[in-house]
């Protein structure tokens, strides 16, 4: 199993546990991962806010770069995921717009690319290709007890009929991920609420407190933390949790875990192997609690 | 949308704009619209932004109201709207197809606009300092892959990405 690994922007620059804790797991369940060199931003729904072909061109020469190394492409962005999908699909299914994509890319770069990457993200990876029984088999300390709140985040689900990733308005993967662990995943009412971080840059005000409504439902229905699998959503629950409850005036010590943290921890790693010190809300009394 | 238009005046309609917009690679079919607030009711934002009044505007053409509003930008692009749509009008692409027409005419957001200038100058939506790369190596982490920043800005010159950048709103 051997996939070109694209960060893309956001974990580089401000998410290093990810980044560890995905290669910790993958290097123990044999998921081999190369680096994507020379790629850069995939464009995402900030630029296609501004300008639609700069996205999809950005997007496509990333494919691009992962067709020449011959493999097929892992993300851990949802971001980096929907903007991938949407290009590929295009690249496929339009062939004005292809042949447009793929007159700059041998302009600017000397590329060509007719569509067939795979695109995957990590909890796709880890459900399809290695698959729940072997997990199960994997797990040395069992999160018995932990109540999570699963957040899927916009991106890997929406728009369904491009992405094709589970029911998006009842989702099971990532619970069945989670649920794998030991833990259990909880209802809470605004699970699959966007986070809000697209509009960061636009209102951060509103943006902030359309997660404080989330971290709010999550705590309500009693869960001990969030887990997530993109790391803009990571970054608005955790990074700016403080933030939050600057604009919300409300205190949710709410520990929020990416998904290979979580797993990790069950696979028997420690906590500093899945870099949970370099989160913002500390996840100690979790910890605390794991034999 | 905050403000509800009570009178119109015929010269400042677009009628072509549900056209226009329905034809762009975004797709997005405004006139196929029955107005029940499907997509409102699942809307993040609807206190402010009300997806299902954006594509009655675009129906009657309203196209200076719509492009200078700043309630388009607040759209989290969840795309949850267009996933429960009953009748596939898919506003969350009618509203970035509008955000693209009202980015043509250099009104971007300044967060949006500095974003961009990131891309420009780095390839990435975010600079990457040098002290991340040291906290990289410290937890045994490879160097962060290399970015192509002058075939990325060169995409974003060929797409005129960077002439909406510095086109300054009149």
């Amino acid at each position: 199993m051997r996939y070109a690994y694209y960060l893309g922007c956001w974990i580089p620059a401000r998410l290093d546990q990810y980044d560890l804790s995905t290669r910790v797991v993958a290097k123990k369940l044999g998921i081999e991962l190369v680096d994507l060199e020379g790629a850069g931003c995939c464009g995402t729904v900030l630029v296609r806010s501004v300008n639609f072909k700069t996205n999809i061109v950005m997007s496509t020469r990333i494919l691009a770069l992962a067709k020449n190394m011959g493999l097929d492409l892992l993300t851990l962005c949802n971001g980096c995921y929907e903007s991938l999908m949407e290009a590929e699909y295009l690249v496929k299914t339009n062939k004005d717009l292809r042949e447009q994509v793929n007159t700059i890319l041998k302009s600017t770069d000397n590329l060509v690319y007719e569509g067939g990457v795979k695109i995957k993200h990590l909890i796709e990876v880890l459900y399809n290709d290695i698959g729940l029984d072997r997990l199960r088999d994997e797990i040395k300390r069992p999160l018995d007890g932990l109540r999570v709140a699963v957040h899927y985040g916009c991106h890997i689900l929406r728009p369904s009929n491009r992405l094709k990733f589970d029911n998006a308005e009842n989702p099971r993967i990532l619970d069945d991920l989670v649920e794998i662990t030991g833990a259990k995943s909880i209802y809470w009412p605004l699970k699959l609420w966007c986070c809000g971080s697209p509009i960061l840059a636009v209102d951060e005000n509103l943006s902030l407190s359309i997660a404080g409504m989330k971290l709010k439902s999550a705590k309500e229905a009693g869960a001990d933390c969030i887990v997530t699998i993109c790391p803009s959503c990571q970054i608005q629950f955790d990074t700016f949790q403080p933030d939050i409850s600057k604009v919300t005036g409300e205190q949710y010590n709410m520990p929020v875990l990416l998904y290979p943290q979580l797993l990790g921890l069950a696979l028997g790693f420690t906590p500093k192997e899945v870099g949970l010190h370099l989160n913002e809300i500390s996840a100690e009394r979790l910890v605390k609690a794991l034999k | 949308m905050s403000k509800v238009v009570i009178s119109l005046k015929l010269v400042e309609i677009d009628p072509n704009l549900k056209f226009e917009i329905a034809n762009t690679e975004l797709g997005g079919k405004a006139f196929w619209c029955i107005q029940c607030g499907m997509c409102t009711s699942g809307c993040p934002v609807a206190e402010f932004l009300k997806p299902h009044r954006i594509v009655k505007m675009v129906m009657l053409g309203l196209k200076d109201q719509l492009i200078n509003c700043k309630e388009i930008w607040l759209c989290t692009t969840c795309f949850t709207c267009s996933e429960r749509c009953p009748q596939e009008v898919d506003p969350a692409n009618i509203i970035f197809s509008l955000k693209n027409i009202a980015a043509k005419q250099g009104i971007i957001p300044e967060g949006l606009r500095s974003i961009g200038k990131n891309l420009a100058e780095t390839g990435r939506v975010i600079k990457i300092s040098t002290y991340r790369e040291r906290e990289r190596k410290k937890l045994g982490l490879p160097k962060t892959p290399q970015v192509h920043v002058e075939k990325n800005r060169e995409i974003l010159e060929e797409t005129s990405f960077i002439k909406a950048l510095e086109r300054v709103r009149q």
